[in-house]
Formats: C-alpha cells, sequence, structure tokens
C-alpha cells in the first residue's frame, strides 16, 4: 500500500515547499510507521529540547484553553442572554414635556397622549426589535356576574378620577358608564403571567388558555357566580359600549393566594380575584376599542435604541413619551461578560504572540541541531519528504501530549481565573454603577423578566473550544519545527553539513 | 569494468568565481581502492560530494552504471549504492553506534527483523563490540566514531564506498585497523573504494593515486607520487 504524495497546484505553494510537493518518492506503510516510530524514538533522544519545547506548549495550551474556554463560554451567555431578556424598552411621559407640549383640560388636568393599540402593535415592526410582549386589559361588565368587593363604587365612579394621566379617550369615557365588576387581562406571553411563576396564583381547575375566546377566571369569582369550566361569559366593555359583547368560554380555574388588600374603597376593578385572564389576540381580536394596552419591547442589541425611537417617532409616538432602554439590566448581565470576553480574547492574543515567539525562538536554536541531524539522514539517503514527514510526526506527538496536559490544565484552572476576573469586574460595576451606560435613562419596567445579577460564569470545556485549541496546537506544533523545515529541506545535503559549524 | 565514470566535471562555489574543479574525467572500477590526494583546498571533499551524489555539478557528468546521476533518484542513491565515510563522522549524536547501523539499513529498505543483529556484527567486524555498540555517540572516541561511520557505510553493502579523509583524526594504529578494514573489502568483496585523504601512507594502500592540483585530476604514478 502507497501514501503517495501527489503533486497538487503549484500556485501559491512557495518555492521552498517543492522539494515536498514535487518529490517522487512513495511513503511506503512500512516507512511510514518505520519514520513514526523513529519520530518518538527521536523525541527520547532529544528529549532536553523537547522538555523545554513542551513546557512552553503546555503554558500556552493551557493559557489559550483558559481563553477559548473563557471565550465561548461567554459568548454563549451573551447570546443566552440576548435571547432570554434581549434589551427591554418602553414608553414613559417626560412630565416637562407633557406640561410644556399639552393642554390641560377644563379641570385642568394633564392627559397623556394615547398611544394606540395599532401604534404599540406597529412599533413591534422596527427591525431593531427582537420581540415584543404585550398586555392588554379591558374594563368590563356584566349584570349577570358580581364581582368580589362589588358595590359601593357607583357612586364614586360617576364623580371622576384623581389620575391624571390617563389618555384623552379614557377620561373622555369617565361619564356615563356602567361600573366595571370585572378586568379582563391578555397577554402575549405566558411568561408574562409572574403571579404564576411567583406562586402568589396557581392553577385550581382545567388548564391555561390557549385558543381564541379562552379564558381563567379565579376560584373566588367562580365560586360566587356559580361558574365552571366550559361555562359562557358576556362581558361588556365599559369604556367602549358601542363595542359588541366579548364573548369567554372558561377552560381554567385560578387559586389566587395572595392576601386581600385594603385599597380605600371596595371597588371590584381593584380587587385582584376579579380578573380573567386570556390571550392578548383574544382581546385585540375583539376590538382594540377601549383596550389598554402596554408593551415591552425587546431590542436584539441596546445600541440600537436610538434607531428604533427614530422609528416609533416616525410611526406617531408622541413628543411627550421617552424612548427608555432597560440597558441597566442588560449591562448589568453582558458587560461584565463581556469584559470577560474581551479580557480573554486580549490574553490569547498576548499568549500566542509570547508562545509562537519563544517557540519561533527555540525553533531558530535548534535549527543548528536540527541541521546537523537533518544533514545526516539527508546524507544517508533519506528523501526530503521523509526528513520533513519524521519532523511533523515529532511535532504532532510532542503536540498530541502537551494538548492533552494543557486541556487538563486549562480545564481545571479556567473556573478559578473567570471567577478572579468576574468578581474584579463585579467589584468595578459596583463602584462605577453608570459605567458604558450611555445616556440613556436606566429604569425597569414589571412586565420584563429580571435578569440575574452575574456573579459567576460557569466556564464549561466546549467543543467548540476544545477545536480552536486543537487547531491553534496544530499551528504552534508545525512553528516548532517549520524553520527546520523551511531552511533545511531547500538545501543540499553537503550544504546543511557544511553549515552546520 | 567502470562503475562510475566522470566526464568534464567543473565546479565552482556560490559567490566564488574560482573554480574548484576544472574539466575533471575519469573512471573508477569495482575491486579497486583509489585515493584522491591534494593540499587543503584542493577539492577533494567537492569531487568525493559530487560522486557522492551530496552536491550536484552544474558542468559535466557523473554517470553510475552507466546512469547520469542528475537523471536518477539521489536519495536512493546514497541509501543503497554508495556508502560514505566522513572526515568528521557525520553520526547522530544522540543515537547509539548500533541504532546509527540500523538507521541506514533501514534507509536502504531493509525491514528485516535480524537487522540489530547484523548491525552488530558489523560494528564487531570493524572493532566496536556490543557493549560499545550501544553507546551514545558521544561516548564514543574519534576511532570508536569513525569505525561506526565506516559500519554505517558497509551497512547495505554498496557497490561504491567513498571516504572524506577516514584516518584524518585518527592515531596511527587505528589508522592502520581502519586502512585493513577498507582494503579487505575492496579484496574480498570486489568494492570500489575512492578515499581522499593528505596522508601518503593510507594513499599507500590505494590501487591507484590521483592527484588534484588547480583543479585538475592526474593519475598519479604511485610510487613517485607517494615520494
Amino acid at each position: 500500500m502507497l501514501f503517495r504524495i501527489k503533486v497538487p497546484l503549484l500556485t501559491g505553494v512557495p518555492k521552498q515547499l517543492y522539494p515536498l510537493v514535487l518529490s517522487r518518492s512513495d511513503i511506503k506503510q512500512e516507512d511510514f510507521m518505520y519514520l513514526i516510530g523513529h519520530a518518538l524514538k527521536n523525541i527520547v533522544r532529544n528529549r532536553g529540547r523537547y522538555l523545554l519545547i513542551g513546557a512552553v506548549l503546555i503554558i500556552c495550551l493551557a493559557s489559550i484553553t483558559v481563553s477559548s474556554m473563557i471565550h465561548f463560554t461567554t459568548e454563549a451567555v451573551i447570546d443566552d442572554y440576548s435571547d432570554r431578556f434581549g434589551a427591554s424598552v418602553f414608553f414613559t411621559p417626560d412630565l416637562r414635556k407633557l406640561f410644556t407640549l399639552m393642554e390641560p383640560d377644563e379641570n385642568g388636568m394633564y392627559h397623556n397622549p394615547e398611544i394606540t393599540t395599532e401604534q404599540y402593535i406597529a412599533f413591534s415592526r422596527s427591525d431593531a426589535v427582537k420581540s415584543t410582549l404585550f398586555q392588554g386589559s379591558r374594563q368590563t361588565y356584566s349584570n349577570q356576574l358580581i364581582g368580589l368587593d362589588q358595590g359601593g363604587e357607583e357612586e364614586s365612579w360617576e364623580s371622576g378620577t384623581d389620575n391624571v394621566f390617563l389618555t384623552d379617550t379614557q377620561a373622555a369615557a369617565h361619564v356615563q358608564r356602567q361600573a366595571p365588576n370585572t378586568t379582563v387581562v391578555g397577554y402575549s406571553d405566558d411568561s408574562m403571567m409572574e403571579d404564576f411563576t411567583l406562586g402568589l396564583r396557581e392553577l385550581d381547575e382545567g388548564r391555561l388558555f390557549a385558543a381564541s375566546g379562552e379564558c381563567m377566571v379565579s376560584r373566588d369569582f367562580a365560586d360566587l357566580n356559580g361558574l365552571e369550566l366550559g361555562d359562557q361569559l358576556e362581558l361588556q366593555d365599559v369604556n367602549s359600549t358601542d363595542v359588541e359583547m366579548l364573548h369567554l368560554t372558561i377552560c381554567g380555574i385560578y387559586l389566587d393566594i395572595t392576601t386581600p388588600q385594603p385599597n380605600g374603597g371596595n371597588w371590584a376593578v381593584n380587587n385582584r380575584r376579579n380578573e380573567i385572564l386570556t390571550s392578548f389576540s383574544t382581546l385585540e381580536e375583539h376590538s382594540n376599542a377601549g383596550l389598554y394596552v402596554t408593551a415591552v419591547y425587546y431590542l436584539k442589541n441596546p445600541d440600537l435604541a436610538a434607531e428604533f425611537e427614530s422609528y416609533v417617532k416616525e410611526n406617531g409616538l408622541h413628543e411627550v413619551y421617552n424612548v427608555n432602554v432597560d440597558a441597566e439590566s442588560y449591562n448589568r448581565v453582558v458587560k461584565p461578560v463581556e469584559s470577560l470576553k474581551s479580557i480573554s480574547a486580549a490574553f490569547l492574543a498576548v499568549i500566542l504572540l509570547v508562545g509562537c515567539l519563544i517557540l519561533i525562538l527555540l525553533s531558530m536554536l535548534g535549527v543548528r541541531e536540527r541541521k546537523y541531524e537533518i544533514g545526516v539522514l539527508r546524507a544517508m539517503g533519506m528523501p526530503k519528504v521523509k526528513v520533513a514527514f519524521g519532523l511533523i510526526c515529532e511535532s504532532v506527538c510532542i503536540m498530541a501530549l502537551c494538548l492533552c496536559i494543557g486541556l487538563g490544565i486549562g480545564g481545571l484552572i479556567a473556573q478559578p481565573v473567570s471567577d478572579a476576573i468576574v468578581n474584579r469586574q463585579a467589584g468595578f460595576m459596583e463602584q462605577h454603577p453608570q459605567a458604558d451606560y450611555g445616556d440613556i435613562l436606566s429604569s425597569t419596567n414589571g412586565m420584563n423578566e429580571t435578569p440575574p445579577t452575574l456573579q459567576e460564569v460557569r466556564i464549561v470545556q466546549t467543543p467548540e473550544s476544545v477545536a480552536f485549541t486543537f487547531m491553534i496546537s496544530l499551528a504552534l506544533g508545525l512553528l516548532t519545527n517549520i524553520a527546520g523545515i523551511f531552511y533545511i529541506t531547500r538545501y543540499e545535503p553537503v550544504k546543511i553539513l557544511s553549515e552546520r559549524g | 569494468m567502470s562503475i562510475l565514470h566522470l566526464e568534464h566535471i567543473s565546479y565552482t562555489y556560490e559567490k566564488s568565481e574560482t573554480p574548484v574543479l576544472r574539466d575533471i574525467t575519469a573512471d573508477f572500477e569495482a575491486g579497486k581502492m583509489y585515493a584522491v590526494i591534494g593540499k587543503s583546498g584542493a577539492g577533494k571533499s567537492t569531487l568525493l560530494s559530487l560522486v557522492s551524489g551530496l552536491d550536484v555539478c552544474r558542468e559535466g557528468t557523473i554517470s553510475y552504471n552507466g546512469e547520469n546521476l542528475k537523471c536518477i533518484n539521489r536519495d536512493r542513491y546514497r541509501a543503497l549504492n554508495i556508502g560514505v565515510v566522513f572526515q568528521s563522522y557525520n553520526l547522530l549524536l544522540n543515537a547509539s553506534a548500533v541504532e546509527n547501523v540500523v538507521l541506514s539499513m533501514n534507509l536502504s529498505g531493509d525491514r528485516s527483523r535480524g537487522k540489530k543483529q547484523s548491525a552488530y556484527r558489523l560494528l564487531e567486524k570493524v572493532g566496536i563490540d556490543r557493549v560499545t555498540a550501544d553507546r551514545k555517540i558521544l561516548k564514543l572516541s574519534g576511532g570508536e566514531q569513525q569505525r561506526t561511520g565506516i559500519a554505517r557505510a558497509l551497512s547495505h553493502n554498496p557497490d561504491i564506498l567513498i571516504a572524506d579523509e577516514p584516518t584524518g583524526n585518527l592515531d596511527e594504529d587505528t589508522e592502520e585497523e581502519i586502512m585493513q578494514i577498507l582494503t579487505s573489502l575492496v579484496k574480498n568483496e570486489g568494492c570500489c573504494v575512492i578515499l581522499a585523504t593528505h596522508s601518503h601512507k593510507v594513499a599507500s594502500y590505494a590501487d591507484e593515486v590521483l592527484g588534484l592540483s588547480d583543479g585538475r585530476l592526474v593519475t598519479v604514478n604511485q610510487r613517485s607520487g607517494l615520494e
């Protein structure tokens, strides 16, 4: 069996390598085994030099392992964070602008400019937006149902409200309407129902809403009204009486375990147990009129805030509103990780640079010794290709050994190194809480899932990091002998021997 | 019958304008010992390098058994057809004497299991016992290293043995022993031995003495040449 060295296209092949690629020598299988055996023996014979090279390689590869593990893990953490949290954006009225740009009503009240449901939905179409969470609520009334704490609000309901931040439509609808005894709340995503994840509510019977028109009611509300699974509810929007009745089917009953809070009056709308939960699409499909919507937009990156702001302003968001990015949450998690990633990348670059320089130096120093050895082998009739193959075999063997040790050591020290960097970074963030936050105001929104504060990055050995370290090790391995191969194989044996000094 | 034929060989080193060898034509036959004598820098080693395929001549042709060296695989030629004994030994320093010989056998394509024993026998033949044969080259004396070099050169039964100052670093007794080995090789094995030397005593073992002067090769009457 022959391992024939094919003559490749010579375009781009350095002239020095012609002897290697053009050699007519075939490496037979027995030669192959012999050369590997010879390489192993040569390593043992030259153990002094290889111990030195091995030590450098182990240090380099262990450091590269640490760097690559941190790099790939932090990259995954950032991606994971972006997938799970993104950078949330929400609109808050600027009081100064509100009082400057808006006119008070006859009662001297300032009202927020309305953001319509259509606008909320239109804003979500911005290219900067990764995902959007919508929550809608509609205050409804049904004369067939009794809300918990219902009664007594009729008097005060007609007399207005103290809420100065109601929208124009909401303010206009304050009069001549039936007092609501239920609130229908719609969610665009199950994850938004934090009460369930926090354990404040739990499913008592049936299941979560899924199809359009399905809803859940509280156990207390169901018991009070004698409701069961499958019952139909007919609800009238109290703010838009011209809208047809909202028909919902009970698919689940939840248990609210919170303690009822005194709220300054027995109002049914203020009792959580009167909330009827359904999907946002159910509310939206029914009608946008009278629907109170809040939305949280998750940007692909906090840096896209300006792009998003110009988009929403172009699509009708009133000047009164500020577009706020929850950069704090993003930065709290991502910035330290990004710093960790940057540090690991810089560390990797330095190690590679220093490692390469040392290996090249060792290689250059070893050239004289190698020259003699190769000169002798060539004088004895060993073809250049076999000499080069033997050198590469030695490198590969050394590299394989050093790679195993380097991966092991790197795997052991990666976590402590990462912890040290993270702790230092966390300390810095505590001392400079606004560092790198830019000019954008930071605040949080109740709809946003709160990202955990970074305390530790669990560094893991990923296939990518192993592959990366392996590729680097191959390159370094070649470096250990490349000078010898390049320098020596292009000369006739007599010149190599005569130049060895 | 000429085993090696040199025809109009000229050679000039790079960065030099003066040719080391000028228009050399010679024939070398099997079963004969040739000595090339001349002053230092006369071009003896250069001539042997060309003949042994360690370097390539730019002018003229060297033919081995009728085949131009430029047209054959010179690696194979060195591994199979010739043996070279260097003045500075050129052995693998980190290997033992026997490993050097076995390596040469391997390069000639010998994959037999008993080659290490053959190497020991060959080394014994040139005066290296087993204990010495297992020592690293650096731990051997100059004479032992030269004997190892000879054993290595003979390990693949070459047709031609080329020796560049084979006894240059050796004492008289060792020189005598080495020359006996080479003489025996010529007489008993029918090998063609070409050696370069300063020593007239060494040259006296040769069947034919060639003088190298001003880059030109002349056949020297042995007796008169040595006088």
